[in-house]
């Protein structure tokens, strides 16, 4: 190799000879995108864009899998769906459990990234434990809870009991949903893992420039950590909200002891939206009535997720978000 | 340049909305129903691959392997009994060879020409004959409006009369109540004073001991049992209308709504961690449980309790003594069964062959047929206590239809348990529930039958 090859001033145009092949890549490209993109397209298109379309198909029909007769309803399954007290009463219990389990979770989920980000001995050990819960199957947990929160002999009567408390029916009523709450919030470790993520790439050099100036670690925290992590916190709340509204299976498994069976009816205080819609779907097999209850959520969920995104710029911190690269242009 | 056009917002932007648009997708594509793994085979006289979808725990290997040693032709592909996937592989064509059902709930498929009428191949059979079998097998028949007559669409592989009564001696003695009799049945109206009884609770407001346990709930078995023990019916003649309104169905509703109310029980308003009441019996927490013969080989796991369980016959109120069975778990042939000789060969197996006798032999159940009644256990005292009672109780079963063809068993549980789970709590009257009860479940046959 010569020096003259090896030390090409920066910028100067590349020879033809070298031009030639990269403009022949360059023209294959998108071909060669699209050939690697494929398998998740059609992937996507069969498994997702398909079933969506055959699912709003039904949500027009009195589809239930076996019946010999069945046809095309018109909004029929909307109208009824929107008339059903059943529908509002557990989409608003639902609400509810959003509003208290995606700040709990991610707030939680920061204050324990926190935690584990210190440099202490054995703190290797303490993100092991704090991630255990979510690797624990979901079916264990509900089995778990249930007896854990018996009213004759779950611990929960123990440690009442040793109060002076009288025993609790913590699985019946409005309560079960406090327990339901408290299982999720058990599996906080997958938040605190994607928190302590963000956690650790935040630049010292800022921290350090905080510092120097006379902030303390509080105000560090809050006006140099916390907006640096806020699009990581951002998807936490935004993904957090949606898998919220679709949370079925804890509800059945704390009605069933472990066996979410077909059957399985919840009492009042567990019947949030996803359960109505497992009812109608499995329970009683009116899948047309239950694909447009699934229209109507993801109808909510999309609502949600563009308002959500329309007020994020007011409290998200991007580094160099979109509107900074067309400035600089 | 890609990557310039890739932020961080669009990434996380990006990848939010995704996550969203599958979750939705998935759950929308779960209502959709796609086709099932077909069953294989289908040649000549029932060689080939058998699909069978049942439970593990009713079809073992050893059942399995004695079948296929019997008939090397025959290959068994099980698959995990779900009533989703079921419901999808008869919606794509492709159903299962062998399914397995409840015989008080069969008349939903054969309404609907999914099932095999079994007639033909039972008059053919040498191992099954039509005068053998036990009377549990005349709730498979029905003649297109009415269940009880007609044709066969299944065989149940065992039942039990599920209204009896099995009572820990022990826990009797301990709260000094004379254990009742095994030869005169109690009446309903005694169950809740006895239960209460029975029932300890201790200081600090625990319940040590449950009076009284089985299915504290709603369910059509029990109605449809205790109406027709009252001389009373739920449905009309073409089970196109349900009453509940009847004097006897209220006074069945109002049994179990004070029942539950009584905190004597396991219930709507007192959840059984354990999921079912059989636990807390072998527990030594529950004193009586109204559970069928069935329930006798389960108590091997607890040699204590077992040997003082005492078997006793079904309340009745005054009037009729019936006896139903509340389930008859079974076999059904779908009617686009692809190996249907060979589903055929492996119910004879099953019903009256080996498999059968096994499982009469070891008390799981009232055996299929009449021949094996005479294999049930009977080696220990106890035992032949469970034995004698059975047989004392046999003559008074009877075909207690529970269902309308129109509606599954799914839907009548969801809407019957809802309501139970309400109306305990909010003290509705019984009068209120069956008015309920009446509307809604009226208002579904109406919807439903019109697609049949």
């Amino acid at each position: 190799m010569t020096l003259a090859t090896a030390k090409r001033p920066a910028g100067a145009a590349a020879t033809p000879t070298a031009a030639a092949p990269q403009r022949r890549w360059r023209r294959h490209r998108p071909r060669t995108f699209y050939s690697f993109a494929a398998p998740w397209l059609i992937g996507f298109a069969l498994l997702t864009l398909f079933p969506l379309a055959y699912a709003f198909w039904l949500s027009f029909t009195n589809y239930d899998g076996l019946a010999p007769k069945w046809g095309y309803v018109g909004v029929q399954n909307y109208e009824r769906a929107l008339a059903d007290p059943k529908t509002w009463s557990s989409l608003a219990r639902t609400l509810v459990f959003v509003f208290l389990l995606v700040p709990a979770t991610v707030g939680f989920g920061l204050f324990l990234a926190v935690l584990v980000n210190q440099r202490l001995p054995g703190r290797g050990a303490f993100r092991a434990i704090f991630f255990l819960p979510v690797v624990v199957p979901v079916v264990a947990a509900g089995f778990v809870f249930r007896m854990l929160f018996d009213r004759d002999t779950g611990a929960t009567a123990a440690v009442l009991g040793w109060f002076g408390l009288g025993p609790v029916e913590w699985l019946a009523d409005d309560k079960a949903l406090i327990v339901m709450l408290l299982m999720i919030l058990w599996r906080v470790g997958s938040s605190m893992v994607i928190s302590l993520a963000a956690l650790q790439g935040v630049p010292q050099e800022l921290l350090d420039a905080a510092a120097v100036d006379g902030a303390g670690s509080w105000r560090t925290f809050f006006r140099v950590t916390v907006p640096i992590m806020s699009p990581v916190l951002f998807f936490q709340v935004v993904n957090g909200a949606i898998d919220t509204l679709q949370i079925y299976l804890p509800a059945l498994l704390l009605s069933a002891a472990g066996q979410a069976r077909l059957d399985t009816v919840p009492g009042e205080g567990l019947y949030i939206y996803m359960v109505h819609v497992y009812t109608q779907a499995f329970a009683k097999g009116d899948l047309g009535y239950a694909s447009a209850l699934l229209w109507l959520l993801t109808a909510i969920t999309l609502i949600y997720t563009a308002l959500v995104f329309r007020f994020s710029r007011r409290f998200v911190y991007y580094e160099a978000g979109p509107s900074d690269e067309e400035g600089r242009r | 340049m890609y990557d310039r056009k890739l932020s961080r917002r669009r990434l996380l932007g990006g990848a939010a909305a995704l996550a969203g648009a599958a979750a939705s997708s998935s759950l929308l594509a779960a209502c959709s129903v796609g086709s099932g793994s077909g069953s294989g085979g289908g040649a000549r006289g029932g060689s080939g691959t058998l699909t069978i979808m049942m439970p593990p725990s009713e079809i073992t290997d050893e059942v399995i392997a004695d079948f296929e040693a019997a008939n090397p032709d025959i290959k068994i592909n099980l698959i995990q009994f779900d009533r989703t996937r079921l419901t999808a592989m008869l919606a794509a064509g492709e159903p299962p060879d062998i399914a397995r059902e409840n015989a008080t709930y069969s008349a939903f498929f054969a309404v609907r020409g999914l099932a095999e009428n079994l007639d033909p191949y039972i008059q053919n059979s040498s191992v099954i004959k039509e005068s053998d079998l036990a009377g549990i097998q005349d709730l498979w028949r029905f003649d297109g409006t009415r269940q009880g007559q007609g044709p066969r669409y299944g065989l149940t592989m065992d039942y039990s009369q599920d209204a009896m009564i099995w009572a820990n001696e022990s826990l009797f003695e301990q709260a000094n109540v004379p254990v009742p009799s095994d030869t005169t049945p109690l009446a309903f109206e005694e169950l809740p004073d006895l239960a209460r009884r029975l029932t300890k609770i201790t200081n600090d407001e625990k319940t040590e001991v449950f009076g009284y346990g089985g299915e504290v709930n709603l369910t059509m078995p029990q109605l449809a049992h205790m109406v027709a023990a009252q001389g009373g019916r739920l449905y009309n003649e073409d089970f196109t209308a349900v009453d509940f309104s009847s004097p006897e169905a209220l006074k069945a509703i109002q049994f179990w709504l004070d029942l539950a109310r009584a905190n004597v029980s396991y219930g709507p308003t007192r959840p059984n961690p354990a999921g079912w009441d059989g636990a807390a019996y072998q527990a030594g927490r529950l004193a009586m449980v109204s559970y069928g013969y069935w329930f006798g080989a389960g108590l091997a796991q607890v040699p204590e309790i077992q040997q003082r369980s005492k078997f006793l016959p079904a309340p009745t109120f005054a009037g009729k003594r019936v006896s139903p069975s509340y389930a008859g778990a079974g076999v059904w042939i779908p009617a686009k069964a692809k190996n249907k000789e060979g589903a055929w060969r492996f119910i004879e197996y099953f019903i009256g062959g080996e498999a059968a006798k096994k499982r009469a032999e070891a008390g799981r159940g009232l055996p299929p047929l009449k021949s094996l009644e005479s294999r049930l256990p009977q080696d220990t005292p106890y035992q032949k206590q469970w034995y004698d009672t059975q047989q004392r109780e046999l003559p008074y079963f009877d075909v207690v239809v529970v269902g309308t063809p129109y509606v599954s068993s799914a839907s009548l549980i969801s809407i019957l348990t809802t309501e139970f789970k309400s109306a305990v709590p909010n003290n509705t009257s019984a009068g209120k529930v069956a008015d309920s009860l009446n509307r809604q479940i009226n208002e579904l046959i109406a919807q439903e039958k019109d697609k049949v």
